[in-house]
């Protein structure tokens, strides 16, 4: 399933670099889904920008985009519901950086983010690994089942990426047992 | 298993021709014995026991030249020949031939000190073949390859003529009797069917001894009287006995077999097992089938006992004075909060107190005790919540949750288990928390909750209500529904142990 799904990522990736290379001015076409605009929570953010370097200059390849299923849960707490988001990007960190921010939003009533309340203080991609360290403010903490479809929520989402093998996820910069107290984090998860 | 039916076969066919010679020998004379066409005298006389005819070993052994010697410590007869050693020891059926040991179908006797030996056996193991001329009640036997079964008297053993110094030449009326007052057993085979059986295949009847239950490690143990194993079940046995592991089962670690007794013999069979079990045997020919099922299970079985006491366990409860050690492990704590709530009280607090009064209730449980992860507000980590359980071996673990998800509409009681074992225990305690908390129904589900899914005694995690919820909360929050989760917590317990 993850290889199937991954299978068509690749091809969704090797058709948009066809177009890229087509020297289409990719601007951010927007999905008919329509979850457009950015929750106000994400924006109060601090950027997840880590790495200064992607001058936005000439220095970068051409912009790409990339059609991602974002994974969050359905009206029930029961299932991990899924959206497609388009993203424009030009290193892998920025898209990195999209899909998490995209992660940590609502789509429609059947797609709420789990991750909504919780502070996303840094996103490191290095090599094939990302790192995330969240702050749980006290109000963002979730029940067992919560926590559950939280965390795969991320795999899914992330592991999506071929370029990422493992995700490093921090609280408060510590390699912390648990995110909620009910299930225990691995350093790091690996793609399975 | 194919092997076993044959002997069967072999066996009745045999018992068959014995009837017919016990018949023939209701004359109540004493059989002659012809070696190579000389009578052979003997100072005590052949004898027919339980059908089968035993005839004195030495004066056969003497007459084919082989030598015969005997060990009154051990009450042991050697009988040497150039090919090799026979033992027999008195009082058994196992004879050592050549170093394996080879089983008769009788025992060996001593019958005024002179041991009497099966002439089968002396037949087979001699080299003799054998004539039984019914009208004169002769045995002639020669030293060839042998051909006729219908004379042939499986003799049980009792080689004769073990002590030079006794006589006594008491003539036996032979085969008086048809019934084996003392029938032996040849086990043949003892498998496990996959599931909650023992199967044993074997000759005769398969009489139970003994049973006992022994601890530590826990097994129950098995001894049939009067039973012994096939030469090749002997043969292949390693350290005395075969031993055979049993993989995944929820209660059987094993079984091993073993000649536990030689004389009488006594075959004995080792259930290594996880808890205390009952069973029950049920026989067929040739088969007896052994079930069984955890001693808490079979209390309302019909049939079903206890190893030990052979009672059955309605009447004795094997765990009536156990002592369970049951983990309530209240989530969260100290700096993890754990669920914000509508009405501003933090999870943590609900699962401390809901602990604290399963507690207090648990104290007034005789076989019951309770241990607190926690027991104020304290940050706990979830592996040394874990190692707790596990140290202690507990029995049960329940941890105590309440629920949070950003959706307000969500509302309901959900109980977790994420290993298959624990789902009984789950299925259990859900039943009685959805009574105390009047909330709807959201279900036993399966997830690797790290306390649930690391430990390894039934366990369980409970998840209220959602505090995330205005109805909910104000239930699970109020402290009479808090006392009907805590008493349905040790109802749940109760239920699930079958305690009283």
């Amino acid at each position: 399933m993850n290889n199937r799904k991954t299978g068509s990522l690749l091809a969704a990736i090797a058709l948009c670099a066809a177009l890229a290379g087509c020297g289409q001015p990719s601007s951010g076409t927007v999905q008919g889904g329509g979850n457009t605009e950015p929750a106000a929570g994400v924006t109060a953010m601090p950027s997840p920008q880590t790495t200064d370097k992607p001058a936005p200059t000439e220095s970068a390849m051409p912009e790409q985009k990339i059609e991602v299923d974002i994974y969050s849960s359905d009206t029930d707490l029961t299932e991990l519901t899924k959206r497609i988001e388009s993203i424009s990007y030009t290193t892998e960190q920025e898209l990195v950086d999209a899909v998490i921010k995209k992660l940590m939003e609502d789509g429609n009533e059947n797609q709420r983010s789990l991750w909504k309340k919780i502070e996303l203080k840094q996103v490191q991609f290095s090599q094939d690994n990302v790192t995330i360290d969240v702050h749980v403010p006290d109000s963002a903490r979730l029940g067992s089942p919560g926590e559950a479809l939280l965390i795969e929520s991320l795999k899914e989402t992330l592991f999506q990426l071929k370029f990422i093998d493992s995700i490093q996820l921090l609280v408060d910069g510590e390699q912390a047992e648990s995110l909620m107290g009910h299930i225990e984090l691995e350093h790091p998860m690996n793609r399975s | 298993m194919k092997k076993f039916t044959s002997i069967m076969l072999f066996m009745s066919i045999m018992f068959t021709l014995f009837a017919g010679v016990g018949q023939a020998a209701e004359i109540s004379k004493v059989p002659r014995l012809f070696l190579e066409g000389v009578e052979l005298k003997a100072l005590t006389d052949p004898k027919i026991v339980d059908d089968r005819t035993l005839v004195p070993v030495r004066v056969l052994a003497e007459g084919l030249g082989y030598g015969i010697s005997w060990d009154g410590v051990t009450e042991t007869v050697t009988v040497e020949n150039d090919t090799g050693t026979i033992k027999l020891m008195i009082g058994t059926n196992i004879a050592l031939v050549k170093d394996h040991f080879v089983e008769m179908d009788t025992k060996a006797i001593l019958e005024n000190g002179t041991t009497l030996v099966p002439i089968r056996f002396i037949g087979e193991q001699f080299g003799l073949s054998f004539e039984w001329v019914a009208e004169s009640m002769e045995v002639h036997m020669t030293k060839q390859l042998e051909e006729t079964p219908e004379t042939t008297e499986p003799g049980t053993t009792e080689p004769g003529t073990t002590e030079p110094g006794a006589e006594g030449t008491d003539p036996k009326e032979p085969g008086e009797e048809e019934q084996n007052s003392e029938q032996t057993s040849i086990i043949s085979n003892i498998g496990y069917n996959g599931m909650d059986q023992i199967l044993i295949f074997h000759t005769g009847e398969l009489s139970i001894d003994r049973t006992l239950t022994l601890g530590d490690p826990l097994r129950a143990v098995f001894d049939f009287k009067d039973a012994s194993f096939s030469e090749e079940i002997i043969g292949s046995f390693a350290g005395g006995e075969i031993k055979s592991m049993i993989e995944d089962h929820a209660f059987l670690n094993g079984f091993r077999y073993s000649l536990f007794q030689k004389s009488p013999s006594i075959a004995r069979l080792v259930l290594d097992v996880k808890e205390d079990i009952a069973y029950k045997l049920d026989t067929e020919e040739g088969l007896t089938t052994i079930t069984l099922m955890t001693a808490k299970d079979a209390v309302n079985e019909e049939g079903m006992k206890l190893p030990g006491e052979d009672k059955p366990p309605v009447v004795v409860d094997p765990n009536a004075d156990k002592v369970y050690h049951i983990v309530i492990d209240a989530g969260h704590g100290g700096s993890d909060p754990g669920a914000p709530s509508v009405q501003g009280t933090r999870e943590k607090v609900f699962n401390l107190n809901v602990a604290l009064k399963v507690k207090a209730l648990l104290e007034k449980e005789e076989q019951l005790q309770a241990h607190l992860t926690r027991s104020d507000d304290t940050f706990i980590a979830l592996n040394d919540r874990v190692k707790f359980a596990e140290d202690l071996k507990a029995d049960l673990f329940v941890s105590i949750h309440a629920n949070s998800i950003d959706r307000a509409n969500i509302t309901g009681t959900e109980t977790y288990y994420s290993r298959e074992s624990s789902k009984g225990f789950a299925n259990v305690m859900h039943k009685h928390m959805l009574e105390a908390t009047g909330l709807p129904n959201r279900y036993v589900k399966q997830a690797d909750f790290r306390v649930i899914k690391s430990t390894t005694m039934p366990a369980i995690l409970l998840e209220a209500g959602y505090l995330s919820n205005a109805t909910d909360a104000k239930a699970i929050l109020s402290d009479a529904t808090q006392n009907k989760i805590a008493a349905a917590i040790v109802a749940g317990i109760k239920e699930y142990l079958k305690l009283g």
